[in-house]
């Protein structure tokens, strides 16, 4: 009796067990399928911040698609986020519109054929004078467009206004008025310029700005794999951020880039370099543009070089294996529409890669009206320069040498070695 | 102590049984039985041969392939590789710092928890103080490590506040500081699971032989050293187990405090493992570091294991 009833205890429970098992993959097969029509696709970013963006705009989206909005999903550690996408890319478990980088980063993926060709978006959005003819290159591999960009963000040095006013201080202009600054805002007890390590990318942003502000051929030259690390040039850039260092004009490595806010709100920072991409994140932690911040551009190390600024844009690309393709692509073929990239770019504070959609932020105006008088030579960002390997294997080095800048010899032999190794890799590889 | 002993009822008979050998055992039964006993143990050896042996051995296939972007078969390259990057033998470095560090001062610490507030009636509260970590995430802890161990953070205001300015630190930015840092860290978390272990352990130990070492005129550190600490045997060997085992895949708290930098120096295999494969994209040197990183959990479980049979002998 007992017997018997336990059995049917068991044969009750691992029919539950089946019930539920198959319920949940059912569920799963649902959640996957594009029987019905889409009102959602998901995004996946390495940003949480944007979630309010992406939410409004998913209201534009919804009017210009006929009803298909976008779920944002975020994971916010970027080199997380990484290895989340490349892991999943393949899978149908990945996202429909995932976003990603330019450059290299982009090829990286596109040429696994983990990427939709979006080409004809592309030429769409372009023949309506959406987009800027001269990013498609970034945004190219082997003559097909993968991706739309996000924004485009100028990268430009934050400044702390009111500690800057107490001081009698203004936007340097030349790099002597640079290093004066430093050493005021130093005397008046902030750290003068954050240089960080600790997000594992960061370390790049000094090498890149004192490389390609003494001299911006070089800078594409050792990025583009036509000239080398231990060139005498590139030695004397390790040697201007060798001094900051010395001076103490740098702060602690160890200040992470989302920290940065506060501490410049708290004054106990002066500087932030950064893409105008951190405009938003600086006014969401509560700091007024134009009042508690603003922006100027770097100025050039060695005044007869030709002016430059680094830009960088995002991108989002569409899976090959993305769960609601069509779906997807008909939202990239509104996501350049003004109406879209308005509301977008007022969320995020930045530039819109859309050149008819004007920025209200005053310090983007103020960028976008210097960047505009100055006509500077645009260049890729460090990190989308070259491959990602390399890029990833450099940064660690770079951060080695803000820690112990006397071996800037051996930092930068370290680099040139991995440059020699990673390129032959990626051209190998079909690069 | 008393409440203790009288909550131990199944405890003594437990102890009186393992005392009562050579007890003789029930035989087995006939051929049917025995298919009986494989029927039961086969859902859970299906189980470890799928979801354990065979991304093994996917494992170990893919350490042998190249990393190109149509892998061809590279023989041993990829651990070739492992023994040339410098940073990859600082991190098989780090791994036995961990190894080490986890061995000692989790186990150590857990032992003098247990054993010093096991007697005590403020036990339960001190207890509770040192157990309540584990509770916590390991990313958590690691997120509240960093602002302590930061330049700017809890630690080094609390030396320049006790005029010990000479005694701050760049505590991760410094190498090995930054390994022993996030192992302290992990030692504040993992403390709490070997008090728990060890103090199942202490209420093991039949309290007649302790009071008959008292009556002996046995003092405190003599009883804890020859009547205490053998029969504590088998749970330190649980606890060794564990934290060996924690040691081993450490990743959150040392991913979410320095992420293995700077410049890659407090990177474990662990880490290695990841940035490899999914970062740098080298999946065959990724492989190859798992294989090592398994072979080296295997070799130092098999030792421990090898001990412990010794031990009950």
């Amino acid at each position: 009796m007992v017997i018997g009833s336990m059995k049917r205890l068991l044969v009750g429970g691992v029919a539950v067990t089946l019930a539920v098992g198959l319920a949940a993959c059912g569920g799963g097969g649902d959640s996957g399928g594009g029987a019905q029509s889409v009102s959602e696709v998901t995004l996946y970013s390495d940003n949480p911040q944007w979630k309010d963006g992406f939410e409004k705009v998913s209201v534009d989206l919804k009017k210009l698609t006929g009803g298909t909005g976008i779920t944002p999903l975020s994971i916010p550690s970027t080199s997380s986020y990484e290895q989340v996408i490349r892991s999943s890319i393949t899978t149908p478990k990945t996202a429909d519109i995932v976003k990603w980088w330019q450059g290299y980063r982009l090829q990286d993926l596109a040429r696994t054929g983990s990427l939709t060709d979006l080409t004809e978006v592309w030429d769409e959005a372009e023949k309506k004078g959406w987009v800027n003819p001269g990013l498609k290159d970034q945004f190219t591999y082997k003559g097909k467009v993968y991706g739309l960009p996000l924004s485009q963000s100028n990268w430009v040095v934050y400044y702390n206004k009111k500690l800057f006013a107490q001081l009698g201080l203004t936007p340097p202009k030349t790099w002597d008025e640079f290093l004066a600054a430093c050493e005021k805002l130093k005397g008046a007890g902030a750290a003068p310029l954050w240089t960080g390590q600790t997000d594992g990318w960061t370390s790049f942003i000094p090498f890149e700005e004192f490389l390609s502000k003494s001299d911006p051929q070089f800078y594409q030259d050792v990025t583009s794999g036509k000239a080398s690390y231990t060139d005498e040039k590139a030695k004397k850039a390790l040697a201007v951020w060798k001094e900051m260092i010395d001076k103490g004009y740098t702060s602690k490595t160890d200040i992470k880039f989302l920290d940065t806010p506060a501490q410049l709100k708290a004054g106990k920072l002066a500087m932030i370099p950064l893409g105008t991409w951190f405009n938003g994140t600086l006014s969401g932690a509560g700091l007024k543009p134009g009042e508690d911040y603003g922006a100027f551009l770097w100025p050039s190390i060695n005044p007869s070089a030709p002016k430059s600024v680094i830009v960088e844009s995002g991108v989002f690309a569409i899976p090959s294996a993305a769960p609601h393709k069509d779906a997807a692509i008909k939202v990239m073929k509104s996501w350049m529409d003004p109406a879209v990239q308005a509301t977008w770019t007022e969320f995020l504070g930045d530039t819109s890669a859309n050149p008819t959609v004007i920025s209200k932020d005053p310090v983007l105006a103020e960028i976008a009206a210097e960047v505009k008088a100055m006509n500077p030579t645009l260049l890729t960002r460090y990190w989308e320069a070259s491959p990602p390997a390399l890029v990833e294997g450099n940064v660690q080095d770079l951060g080695k040498f803000m820690l112990k800048p006397e071996e800037a010899d051996s930092v930068l032999a370290d680099m040139q070695k991995r440059a020699e190794t990673e390129w032959a890799a990626w051209r190998k590889a079909g690069g | 102590m008393s409440s203790t002993v009288s909550t131990q009822p199944p405890v003594s008979v437990a102890g009186s049984a393992a005392g009562a050998a050579p007890r003789r055992r029930t035989r087995p039964g006939g051929p049917r039985r025995n298919l009986a006993a494989a029927a039961f143990l086969l859902p859970a050896a299906a189980l470890v041969a799928v979801v354990l042996l065979v991304p093994f051995g996917a494992t170990v296939y893919r350490s042998l392939l190249t990393d190109d972007l149509q892998p061809v078969f590279g023989g041993l390259s990829a651990y070739a590789k492992l023994l040339d990057d410098p940073a990859l033998s600082l991190s098989l470095l780090n791994t036995l710092l961990w190894m080490a560090g986890t061995l000692l001062l989790p186990v150590g610490f857990g032992l003098a928890v247990a054993v010093m507030t096991n007697a005590q009636k403020w036990g339960r509260i001190a207890r509770l103080a040192v157990v309540l970590p584990y509770a916590i995430s390991g990313s958590a802890v690691a997120v509240i490590w960093g602002y302590m161990l930061r330049s700017d953070g809890a630690v080094n205001q609390m030396l320049a506040n006790l005029g010990l300015e000479s005694w701050a630190h760049d505590w991760l930015l410094e190498d090995p500081l930054n390994t022993f840092g996030m192992i302290m860290a992990n030692t504040w978390q993992a403390t709490g699971v070997a008090v728990i272990l060890f103090l199942v352990g202490l209420q093991t130990i039949p309290p007649e032989t302790v009071e008959a070492a008292a009556i002996d005129g046995a003092d405190g550190w003599v009883r804890f050293r020859h009547i205490v600490l053998p029969q504590l045997r088998p749970v330190t060997y649980v606890v060794v187990g564990i934290s060996l085992a924690n040691a081993l895949r450490t990743f959150d708290v040392i991913w979410v405090m320095t992420q293995g930098g700077p410049a890659r120096t407090s990177e474990t295999l662990a880490l290695s493992m990841y940035r490899e494969s999914f970062l740098l994209q080298r999946p065959g040197v990724g492989s190859a570091i798992a294989v090592v990183l398994t072979l080296i959990v295997l070799a130092s479980s098999w030792l421990y294991l090898r001990g412990q049979g010794k031990a009950a002998r």
